[in-house]
């Protein structure tokens, strides 16, 4: 009984341990991702290295939908609540998550796009679909670029460079 | 002969030549055939002007209907294109995460691929069902109403596959253990067909386009077609 009772009074005490054991880690990640920042990825067979952020901004606004050697653009952004995306609105889009979904709506009833740009849940899946589909285009955190993906400089610059716009 | 006011009066005891001789004289009778002749003509020419009217008017409806198909299946062709190969894509993606083991059930499978993806296109027929209950389709060629006909009884058995045939994963179903296999299995499939019908439905939309640009030149009213198809030019 006297054993049962003592362990009450040490719960809290273990759950603000746990507290602040996670909470510094989870900060850390957060930041070292923000850090970072967000590295765009295209298909390997693009043909392109090099990116004004206006240029970015077209094609993430779908007024640019092909490359230059005329194929298409598969834009495939993240799914809400996620770090890159957020920087991605307000970065290149410079919306709010409304007025993001008001564009594309927009977009697809004035026939300027044959559909929405496509969402991924992960940042795995964003990784993977933009190596197999030809002409894809994405947006992952830096950290999370997987081996060989295809990383575009954005205004010269890599992320984690000086300067490097999506951070 | 005639009566106590010297009016002539017709008795039967007159000759019939005389009769109609009479009947017949004066200038009265060219003028009533030229009336007669300018009042059938007017009829005529309103019952012309009428047709014509008419005429100009079905011609017409056919010629918007005719913009409009081509406007409606070119936004549907596109999206089609445009979906074609992210379906490909994922399809590859899916069959190499399940075997590393990525997606061991089915919330796993929700949150890395997610259910959206797994969508078919979205594809409008609202033309079509315009053009039935306005009528248009009478004064629109055969051949390219038979053309139209089957290029939507194909794009309408692709949405009934897709809304039939979509396995119980890509619906958010719970699977998990070993059942995970089978139903991912179930899922590739479902996109290998549903990739298949879409390639179907995208030559038919060629084909049905092409027929309709035929029409288009034929008719001698130019239809300007959208440029959604059309290709920037490339800006770097």
């Amino acid at each position: 009984m006297h054993r049962r009772l003592s362990i009450a009074p040490r719960l809290p005490l273990a759950c603000l341990l746990l507290l602040l054991a996670v909470g510094p880690a989870t900060a850390a990640a957060a930041q070292s991702a923000a850090g970072e920042g967000v590295a765009i990825v295209v298909h390997p067979a693009t043909a392109v290295d090099d990116l004004t952020l206006d240029q970015l901004r077209r094609i993430f606004m779908a007024d640019q939908q092909f490359w230059g050697d005329r194929s298409r653009i598969t834009l495939l952004v993240r799914a809400p609540a996620a770090y890159e995306r957020d920087v991605v609105l307000n970065v290149i889009y410079r919306m709010s998550e409304d007025e993001f979904r008001k564009y594309w709506v927009g977009k697809m009833f004035r026939a300027e796009v044959p559909a929405g740009p496509k969402i991924v849940y992960s940042s795995e899946m964003a990784g993977e679909l933009v190596t197999v589909i030809p002409g894809a285009i994405t947006f992952v955190p830096a950290g999370d670029v997987m081996p060989g993906a295809k990383v575009v400089r954005i205004n010269g610059r890599l992320p984690g460079q000086a300067g490097y716009p999506l951070q | 002969m005639r009566t106590d006011e010297g009016e002539p009066t017709w008795t039967s005891d007159a000759p019939v030549g005389k009769k109609i001789a009479r009947t017949f004289s004066g200038d009265w009778l060219p003028r009533i055939l030229v009336e007669s002749t300018l009042i059938v003509l007017s009829i005529l020419l309103a019952l012309a002007v009428g047709e014509y009217e008419r005429n100009r008017e079905d011609e017409e409806l056919a010629t918007q209907a005719l913009a409009a198909f081509q406007r409606e299946i070119r936004q549907n062709r596109a999206r089609l294109e445009d979906v074609g190969p992210y379906r490909r894509g994922l399809r590859d993606v899916i069959g190499r995460m399940s075997a590393s083991g990525a997606l061991a059930s089915s919330d796993e499978f929700q949150a890395t691929i997610g259910l959206e993806a797994l969508r078919p296109a979205f594809l409008t027929s609202t033309v079509w069902e315009t053009a039935l209950t306005t009528g248009a389709l009478p004064h629109i060629d055969f051949d390219v109403v038979n053309a139209l006909s089957l290029t939507y009884s194909l794009q309408a058995r692709l949405e009934e596959f897709s809304r039939t045939g979509m396995p119980p994963l890509a619906r958010g179903g719970y699977v998990t253990g070993d059942d995970m296999t089978g139903a991912i299995k179930e899922v590739t499939v479902y996109l290998g067909e549903l990739s298949r019908s879409e390639g179907e439905l995208l030559g038919a939309y060629e084909e049905v386009l092409r027929i309709l640009d035929e029409a288009s030149t034929a008719d001698s009213a130019a239809v300007a077609g959208p440029a959604t198809d059309a290709k920037p030019p490339p800006d770097f």
